[in-house]
């Protein structure tokens, strides 16, 4: 099966080489923990590494936003759409799931750059334009399976609302079973600090790496640094130090065996 | 499809253009919009939301940069959208290039 490479060499060693071809991934993760980043960075690697072009669907307002923020991170989007590679399309959430005579409005875009990747930031302002919840699951289904359709390879952004805390779902509205890839990306306290973590949480079809990566967003996009071996409970927000063998040792002799005996 | 009606519209003589161009400050802040987002594709009401403004207060600008082959309209399912093609961003940007050089130069 041919992998689709982020360009995020410890991610895509993560991934077993990268995201399985046309799969259907979800990016999530709560403001300001480098989704969009992560989007663009797969989105950009595409097209300068891997020869795969791309198209950028976003409902901000005044996403040329993006373009300044891309451009601070190496990546010149408007020199990859001046050269047929690269489109930023901004549009309603409501107009993106309407399809006229068989014709999808990104079909223009897809075909004038010849399109493999795609990334919507984000599917969760799908959830503005329907009456039921149970809608944004069927309206995503259908999303999702017209870019498999048309050979491309998906990342949508979903924000959730927790920054910290030891609750979370994915998405409350069942896109997880319809998603092939979840990553989860969360701030997390350690030692009075906050950092990322990133995590694969699901991965169909292929082995992955389970464990959490601590992650840097870096002049060049994101970086993937170390597991947080040391750490227990990373998840809920709020990491602590797990007692290694050293550790015990120390804590034996300071007390006294037989006072940790007690215990 | 999108593209059918790009490029099959010449733009009017510089001068004629850019008068028109320049005729409103609704006008502008559509050029403005499309130029920093090309690829922005959306509905009377949306496109008139970024410039802050109401879908009624654009509409006859609208109609006029559609009527010089500046923006594109299309019906697409229940909506009508409206669109920029870059090609003729490019051209826009030369024949004001072009224009502003004589002005400056003459």
């Amino acid at each position: 099966m041919m992998r689709v490479r982020t360009g995020i060499s410890e991610l895509d060693q993560m991934l077993g080489g990268g995201f399985m071809e046309r799969d259907a991934v979800l990016v999530a993760g709560s403001p300001g923990t480098g989704k969009t980043i992560l989007g663009l960075q797969y989105l950009a690697n595409g097209v300068t590494q891997f020869g795969e072009n791309g198209i950028y669907v976003t409902f901000e307002e005044l996403p040329d936003q993006i373009y300044r923020d891309a451009k601070n991170l190496g990546w010149d989007l408007r020199k990859m759409e001046d050269e047929d590679k690269f489109r930023l399309v901004c549009t309603s959430p409501d107009l993106l799931l309407e399809t006229h005579d068989g014709e999808h409005l990104l079909d223009e875009p897809m075909k004038q750059v010849n399109a493999r990747r795609i990334v919507i930031d984000s599917l969760s302002h799908i959830g503005m334009y329907v009456e039921e919840k149970r809608d944004i699951r069927k309206e995503a289904y259908q999303l999702l399976n017209y870019f498999k359709t048309k050979g491309l390879s998906s990342l949508s952004i979903w924000e959730t609302p927790q920054i910290l805390g030891d609750s979370f779902s994915i998405t409350d509205v069942g896109l997880s079973f319809l998603v092939d890839c979840i990553v989860l990306l969360r701030m997390v306290e350690i030692e009075s600090s906050m950092r990322k973590a990133l995590v694969v949480l699901k991965m169909r079809g292929s082995d992955h790496d389970k464990r959490l990566r601590e992650f840097e967003i870096t002049s060049q996009g994101i970086k993937l640094k170390s597991t947080f071996s040391e750490y227990e409970g990373v998840l809920s927000g709020a990491a602590r130090r797990s007692l290694t063998d050293e550790a015990a040792r120390s804590l034996a002799k300071a007390f006294g065996a037989k006072e940790l005996e007690k215990r | 499809m999108l593209s059918d009606l790009q490029g099959t519209r010449e733009l009017p003589k510089e001068k004629q253009l850019l008068d028109r161009l320049l005729s409103s400050e609704v006008k502008a802040d559509l050029l403005s919009l499309f130029h920093r987002n090309p690829g922005l594709i959306d509905r009377m009401d949306g496109v008139a939301r970024r410039i802050g403004r109401t879908a009624a207060e654009i509409e006859a600008d609208v109609r006029d940069l559609v009527d010089l082959g500046v923006l594109f309209k299309k019906k697409f399912s229940k909506s009508e959208v409206i669109y920029y093609d870059r090609k003729r961003d490019a051209e826009i940007q030369q024949v004001v290039s072009n224009l502003l050089k004589r002005e400056v130069g003459g």
